[in-house]
């Protein structure tokens, strides 16, 4: 598998807009040709392209429409046939590569853990939250895409979070067995017995625990130190050392309610944030990238959340493609 | 097309102002517990304390269940000075921004974002300003009544020279098919309107609730399409008219039209009320010069090919066209203070209109040739209204002030200096000095104690009598209902027990909101009271909240289910809480303001227990605050004399 660095803005930009224009089914001779001339004309176009095709590619595999099926008909029937069935034949084969690179913004997922989480006990999908209650009176809120498996040892009661992230309600011990929970980096232990706490996974192999009520031990797998993290407190950690505590931010919690609470967050990270709940890339351009984010808006609508980032912020949202919206400065 | 330059003088006077208190109750719906489905709701309770803007946005969407926005550049520095009470969304935000300088735009769903409204930015399409943010508040109170007011009138586009002019926007109100066609262009009399379709005669015209309906022959006039103006048919320029009085919209305070609906007062009539209020004199002087101009050069006429010709020249046999004229109208309106409790308000304003027509004049079937005719119409309206006050103002009036002496005053002082008085003095002076100085210059004062009486000083409290008791009763007015709760238990006044149940009233009051807010939902300002009066010795609660109508008595029964488990809401996180809590208070208060503090509990205690033990007992005021003692207090708090006050809507 090979690693492209990611294309820049301008670049994606145009590729995209070749990509909407080739989709459509009364695409011209010209056009096809416009489309040829400005792939050969520089090695960063080609680039491009494959970009944005793997994320076609991946968006249809997801939503099982045919939306993708006008542009491969274009391809194949294009002059340049060959070179296109080739392109498109290494879109496919690299999704995977691609994504393990998360260049385009999208939660880190190596294949076993894409499998894992298949086979996982509980599953959500991309933009689905899921809530249930465990035997034992804890409650779960299982936010987009993650996996949970559920465990059972004499000692313990543990709880293994494979991907994403959720968060645990619990209240009481059941036969003196404090509940527990890992993730890929570390162990968490209720250290009283009413808690709240939110566990999520993050990029580059680290992850996050927020608490809202109790107490929570933390302890990375390679590590023996161990935390206790308050009601009140947040920290990163990876599977060998603890970050520094922070006071705890309400967006780790308030995905529950379907709601996104930031309180001053670079619009790059937003957009990470709105790009977890649904599927398809948002390119957005890096001189708006610094722009700061602060208030309430849903989970669940991103449209919404781009009209009022549009009312906010001089600032534009185009939506080229079913699965690809730029968003780039007025 | 008409043009009005008005010029208004104004000078403000603070006499003979009329006491007007406006209550608004705000009609609230219950909070719905979807974020963001809260359209239907429009009140709501808010409580942003002051602060960073960028903090308060968060807590103000999670109140108001609005998606909020804004961007961190605009928001950081940016502070907002914190509110409390009951408000609609767009009057809480105004609030909320206030002093900020910031402004808001709504989108779609209930999403809100702040914008700066004075951001001007330049791009390829040229410069954008930001959005205008236009509020409009419809003046409409009840089902087939709406009520224009003067400011509206002030600000009506076009040509409003009388009374039915002003409801051109109202949608019940129907116009002759004609009213705006050439032939009436130049008329001065008000159109005639049909209200809900019934004949013009049929409406009631009503100024200051004296009718001004004409009596003589209301229906007698038809528009001047149907009956047109001719040499043998003037008297459609004046004409019979539904309205006694032609009254000029200047004079006018508000109209109010009642298409359906109409309240009792009126009858005898099949349309509509058209009601109108002259202006009346409000403690400001003012004088208002209004010219008003409208002309056929400035106005658009349109007609068929076939008719081009007769227009231009103005001439039908008919006179059917007026293509040119002129009206022009001067209004001088004011008001005017006379006295104290008499002012007066007045209009006087002249209208004139010129206008040429050519008919062809015909007699049997001899034509005569054309003849011309130039009509010069003038129209004057002289309004003036006198208002006087009747009333005694409750403030001392000029005679009793002027007949006040100095002998007087001096009199009354020396009967107030002349009571018993009690002196409590803190001091760091020794003890032997303070009391020879006390003595000297306070005991010193003559005392007249044979003219204190101590009965002529005793109050009788009204106490609230012993048992259980419910008032259930349907009186408001608002589709909201009432709770209120009056509770007492008899328990002897020590400082101790008024450290606890004020703690405990606290510590109720969160409990309950909390409790009643999850668990029953529909419920909205909370209040609770406890505290352990010294006058009368009783331990008094007071529960008071709104809510929703259907969840009264879910609610009532919570309440109820809270008080009763009292005891429970003592934990010891709670208490040690409020023990650290009142420490750092009482030694703030001592640090503070030592002597205050010392010269309010001695006087306490004196008056209690007739010695000052209070300030020895002092240090021992935090021992009542543990879980067991606070356990033991709520344990005996059963409120078993108490008065339940429900309050519903009235029925439909």
């Amino acid at each position: 598998m090979t690693s492209p660095k990611p294309s820049n803005f301008h670049h994606l930009e145009e590729a995209s807009e070749w990509f909407a224009v080739l989709s459509d089914e009364s695409v011209s001779d010209i056009d096809r040709e416009g489309w040829q001339n400005w792939l050969e004309s520089d090695a960063e176009h080609l680039k491009a392209w494959q970009q944005v095709e793997s994320v076609g590619v991946m968006f249809t595999s997801f939503q099982g429409n045919n939306l993708q099926q006008s542009a491969g008909r274009v391809l194949d029937t294009s002059r340049s046939r060959d070179i296109s069935r080739r392109q498109m034949m290494k879109g496919v084969m690299s999704i995977a590569g691609v994504a393990s690179l998360g260049w385009f913004g999208w939660e880190q997922t190596p294949l076993p853990s894409m499998v894992a989480s298949w086979t996982a006990d509980f599953h959500t999908s991309v933009g689905e939250v899921s809530h249930f209650a465990l035997g034992d009176g804890t409650k779960v809120w299982l936010n987009t895409k993650s996996a949970m498996n559920r465990a059972n040892s004499s000692t313990l009661r543990p709880i293994a979070l494979v991907e994403g992230e959720a968060l645990f309600e619990t209240d009481g011990q059941v036969n003196g067995r404090p509940f527990s929970v890992t993730c890929q980096q570390a162990v968490m232990k209720a250290a009283t017995s009413k808690t709240r706490f939110c566990l999520r996974h993050l990029s580059n192999q680290r992850a996050i625990l927020a608490v809202y009520e109790g107490t929570v031990s933390l302890a990375p797998l390679m590590s023996r130190q161990t935390k206790e993290v308050k009601a009140g407190e947040e920290v990163v950690f990876d599977n060998q050392s603890i970050g520094r505590i922070q006071p705890v931010l309400a967006i780790h919690e308030s995905w529950t309610r379907g709601l996104l609470i930031v309180d001053d967050m670079a619009l790059s990270d937003f957009i990470a944030e709105i790009g977890r709940y649904r599927h398809g890339y948002i390119n957005l351009d890096p001189s708006i990238a610094a722009l700061r984010v602060i208030g309430t808006y849903p989970t669940q609508d991103a449209n919404l959340v781009f009209d009022m980032l549009e009312n906010a912020f001089p600032i534009q949202v185009k939506r080229v493609l079913p699965w690809w919206t730029s968003i780039s400065a007025v | 097309m008409s043009f009005t330059p008005s010029v208004r003088f104004v000078k403000r006077r603070g006499a003979l102002t009329l006491l007007a208190a406006s209550i608004a109750f705000t009609s609230g719906l219950t909070a719905s517990a979807a974020y963001a489905e809260s359209s239907s709701v429009n009140v709501r309770y808010y409580d942003v304390p002051d602060g960073a803007l960028a903090q308060a946005l968060n807590t103000f969407a999670a109140m108001s269940g609005v998606f909020l926005g804004g961007s961190g550049e605009l928001l950081s520095g940016k502070r907002t000075l914190g509110f409390e009470g009951e408000y609609s969304t767009v009057q809480a935000l105004d609030l909320l921004l206030f002093g900020t300088g910031l402004s808001y735009k709504i989108g779609k769903a209930n999403s809100i974002v702040l914008i700066d409204p004075n951001t001007v930015t330049e791009g390829e399409d040229g410069i954008t300003l930001s959005p205008l943010l236009v509020e409009g508040g419809r003046s409409s109170a009840a089902l087939g009544k709406s009520v224009i007011s003067s400011s509206e009138i002030e600000s009506m586009a076009g040509d409003t020279t009388n009374l039915t002019d002003l409801l051109k926007g109202n949608g019940a109100v129907r116009f002759s098919r004609s009213s705006s066609t050439s032939a009436n262009s130049a008329s001065m009399r008000p159109d005639e309107v049909s209200i809900h379709g019934q004949s013009h005669y049929q409406n009631s015209y009503v100024i200051d609730g004296i009718s001004a309906n004409n009596d003589l022959n209301p229906g007698g006039s038809e528009d001047t399409y149907s009956n047109p103006i001719s040499p043998t048919n003037l008297s459609m320029l004046s004409g019979s008219s539904s309205q006694s009085y032609y009254v000029d919209p200047d004079a006018l305070e508000s109209v109010t039209v009642y298409d359906s609906n109409v309240p009792v007062e009126f009858g005898g009539f099949l349309g509509g009320v058209i009601s109108s209020k002259l202006k009346r004199y409000d403690g400001e002087d003012y004088l208002s010069v209004k010219y008003a101009i409208s002309k056929d050069e400035w106005d658009e006429i349109h007609a068929g090919e076939d008719l081009a010709e007769d227009l231009a020249d103005g001439d039908s046999i008919e006179g059917e066209y007026t293509p040119e004229y002129l009206k022009q109208r001067y209004t001088f309106t004011g008001a005017q203070g006379i006295t104290d409790k008499l002012g007066m308000t007045f209009t006087a304003s002249r209208a004139t209109s010129a206008f040429d027509q050519s008919y062809v004049k015909n007699i049997g079937n001899t034509v005569y040739g054309k003849q011309g005719v130039e009509y010069d119409d003038t129209v004057d309206n002289v309004m003036a209204r006198f208002d006087y006050k009747a009333t005694q103002d409750l403030a001392p009036t000029l005679p009793i002030l002027e007949s006040l002496t100095h002998e007087k005053l001096e009199a009354t002082r020396q009967k107030q200096v002349a009571l018993p008085v009690h002196y409590f003095m803190v001091s760091r002076l020794p003890e032997g000095e303070i009391t020879r100085l006390a003595s000297r210059y306070l005991a010193g004062i003559p005392r007249n104690t044979a003219a204190y009486s101590e009965s002529d000083y005793e109050m009788t409290s009204v106490l609230q009598l012993a048992g259980k008791s419910t008032v259930d009763v349907s009186l408001n007015t608002e589709p909201k209902a009432e709770y209120r709760l009056y509770a007492y238990q008899s328990l002897p006044w020590t400082p101790i027990a008024a450290v606890q149940l004020t703690y405990l009233g606290e510590r109720l009051e969160t409990q309950l909101k909390q409790r009643l807010r999850s668990e029953v939902q529909g419920v909205y300002s909370v209040r609770v009271g406890l505290e352990l009066n010294k006058d009368t010795n009783r331990a008094e609660l007071k529960i008071q909240y709104s809510s929703s109508p259907a969840r009264l008595d879910d609610l009532a029964k919570m309440t109820e289910t809270v008080l009763a488990e009292l005891p429970d809401i003592v934990t010891q996180d709670w208490v040690t809480d409020i023990h650290a809590a009142f420490t750092d208070i009482e030694q703030n208060r001592l640090k503070n303001a030592l002597d205050s503090t010392l010269l309010h509990r001695l006087e306490l205690s004196e008056t209690l227990y007739g010695d000052a033990r209070y300030l020895h007992e002092m240090d021992a005021l935090t021992s009542g605050l543990t879980q067991s003692k606070l356990k033991d207090v709520a344990m005996a708090l059963t409120f078993k004399d108490r008065v339940t006050g429900l309050y519903r809507p009235l029925a439909e």
